[in-house]
């Protein structure tokens, strides 16, 4: 495996570190031809966590746009996101190298309560990093968490997001390697956890396009994903960079506008530098601090990206555009309303684009539906623009 | 005494203090002082020196202020700066002459946590980097670093971040790469108290101190930091 993809990626992180990835790497490889490893990784994912997802015709959505539009139901997995597909692959990967303990970091709080649940599957110690702020926006989250027997501990340190929990996940693994798993839950951080991450969630875009090929006989003319660090994106789009005639479009978190400053669209906004231990794009301001971003979707809300987006976005494989927060939450209802599908914030940002499409009309649509909207509920029913127009 | 080395973090608690400590440091018989620049997401650090950076950085202090401040310090210790990678190359980004600059104000070395040795030729910074060595680092790498062009070799002492600790757990492992390593070797985190820094100049060949000074930076009116950084260091060199 190489350790940049294109310039980008690489082992930012302190050299007590090094041993510890380059551990995870040999780990890895080694069950890449261990077939009773992936046995044992899709008997979990189709028998607990319910995969193959159906990949979903929505008629009315489809009427709306003129278009054929498929969902990718991830929302429909386990725990209600896209995240259990990764948490799953990196305990077991975390019980084949004999570590009892496992960390976290969380943002929306799916990942952390996707590897609470599959660390309370294999009686192993959970430890969820959480931002104080993001605790206060998903709190049904939380609880879930701690209903699972994970110690969810609240980070305090700076923007009291994603960001901060991960930092606070990376110096727990520094102090307890020896014991320790750090499960990543998107496609940052150091190598090799991009590629694991994302060759975790590929399953995703096999599964779509063995689907779209059986029931429309071709491929997609466009695949539409949310991109906060990237991973569902990344899940969906890997099976299809291959074929140039799929057009494969990332959806970032606008916020307020791309000219407020309030946005967390890295890929877009951002500038190279160096996060969580990759060269990546990292919004920041002209001193190398990196800024506080905003998202109505706590997933989103994220001021780095994985680094294989921003390779995809320089080779111009993958386009990458932004949403606002009202036009994810106007998608958020229009699917609740039109499909009787609530989405997550976060997917409703890839839903959102519908409306931005270039020649949607008659075009072959897959939006990835990354996730389940419930946890949203409180925050979606509570935001004045909602109000506004519904309540 | 063998080597001293102090680490403060500029503009903690703001940056007139910085420079009467500096100062001050400069009438005791210490090695060099470790300038650090303040970053938004400090992954080596424990609370008390993320606290120093977030109040740094709140007072506005970036690599340009604290070049500033040792432009205009005639000291006789050697000056290294420490920064997280994305502080020192989004500043180069801004100025390219950004090694000249630091040579012409005499500073020895960059100290980098987040650059491990295995990264450091992918980032072409033409000046000394301290490489540092912890307890699990191979010993091929460990030889490695002996070959490179640096002043002195970083020993974390443990594995966790900084912070104040009382234990010194792997003196064994110091010896060893001692041995290996022909240029000075100083050993840093968690050192806090007298005992462990004569246990360490026993093995090697200096000692870091980073969090007790910070927390004495933090804990008292600034007028009188200076003189509670001096009781600090004499405490801890055993005077």
């Amino acid at each position: 495996m190489k350790r940049y993809f294109g310039n980008y990626g690489g082992q930012f992180v302190p050299e007590i570190l090094m041993p510890a990835l380059e551990e995870l790497e040999e780990a890895y490889n080694s069950v890449l031809n261990d077939h009773s490893f992936w046995e044992e990784y899709r008997n979990l994912l189709e028998n607990y966590a319910g995969r193959p997802t159906p990949l979903y015709f929505a008629k009315r959505l489809s009427e709306r746009y003129g278009a054929k539009i498929y969902l990718k139901r991830e929302d429909l997995l386990h725990t209600g996101a896209h995240k259990i597909n990764n948490a799953i692959g990196q305990i077991l990967l975390a019980k084949r190298m004999g570590k009892r303990r496992i960390i976290a970091e969380t943002g929306a709080g799916q990942h952390g309560v996707a590897t609470a649940t599959a660390a309370a599957l294999f009686g192993m110690e959970c430890v969820i990093y959480m931002g104080s702020e993001d605790m206060n926006r998903q709190k049904p989250n939380v609880e879930r968490m701690k209903l699972l027997g994970a110690n969810v501990v609240p980070v305090d340190a700076g923007s009291r997001t994603l960001k901060d929990a991960i930092n606070e996940a990376l110096r727990d693994w520094i102090t307890n390697l020896k014991t320790t798993y750090y499960v990543i839950g998107s496609v940052v951080g150091p190598y090799p956890y991009p590629v694991i991450v994302r060759n975790f969630q590929k399953i995703i875009g096999e599964e779509t396009k063995d689907q779209i090929l059986t029931t429309e006989k071709r491929l997609p003319d466009y695949i539409l994903a949310c991109v906060g660090g990237g991973s569902n994106a990344a899940g969906i789009f890997y099976s299809f960079v291959e074929y140039n005639d799929v057009r494969l479009i990332g959806v970032e978190a606008g916020g307020e506008g791309l000219d407020t400053g309030r946005h967390a669209a890295t890929l877009l906004m951002g500038r190279v530098g160096y996060l969580h231990g990759s060269k990546t794009m990292v919004l920041q301001n002209e001193w190398g601090q990196v800024v506080d971003t905003h998202s109505v979707s706590a997933g989103l809300d994220y001021p780095g990206v994985g680094p294989e987006h921003v390779y995809w976005k320089e080779t111009g494989r993958v386009k990458y555009e932004a949403v606002t927060d009202e036009e994810a939450l106007e998608a958020f209802l229009e699917l609740s309303r039109l499909e009787g599908i609530i989405p997550a914030l976060e997917s409703a940002h890839a839903l959102a684009f519908l409306k931005k499409l270039e020649k949607v009309e008659s075009s072959l649509i897959v939006v990835n539906l990354s996730g389940r909207g419930d946890k949203d509920l409180e925050s979606v029913l509570t935001n004045s623009y909602v109000r506004r127009r519904v309540l | 005494m063998k080597d001293f080395v102090a680490y403060i973090p500029a503009g903690y608690p703001d940056l007139e203090t910085t420079v009467n400590v500096l100062k001050t440091l400069n009438t005791l018989p210490i090695k060099a002082v470790e300038l650090g620049v303040p970053f938004s997401d400090p992954i080596a650090d424990g609370p008390i020196i993320q606290t120093a950076h977030a109040v740094a950085l709140k007072n506005g202090v970036t690599l340009e202020h604290v070049m500033n401040v040792i432009s205009e310090l005639d000291v006789r210790y050697d000056l290294y700066i420490m920064s997280y990678l994305n502080v020192i190359l989004q500043y180069r980004l801004k100025e390219p002459g950004l090694t000249r600059k630091l040579k012409n104000l005499h500073v020895k070395g960059l100290i980098i946590p987040d650059l491990p040795l295995k990264e450091m030729k992918n980032v072409d910074l033409d000046f000394p980097l301290i490489p540092f060595v912890a307890p699990n680092t191979k010993e091929e790498e460990v030889k490695q670093i002996n070959e490179m062009d640096a002043p002195f070799v970083y020993y974390i002492s443990r594995f966790g971040v900084t912070g104040e600790r009382k234990d010194l757990p792997f003196l064994d492992h110091i010896k060893k790469v001692k041995k290996i390593v022909e240029k000075p070797l100083y050993v840093g985190f968690g050192i806090s108290e007298p005992k462990q820094v004569k246990a360490v100049w026993e093995v090697a060949d200096g000692v870091i101190v980073g969090s007790a000074l910070v927390k004495v930076l933090g804990e008292h009116p600034t007028s009188e930091v200076p003189a509670k950084i001096r009781r600090m260091v004499e405490t801890l060199i055993g005077k």
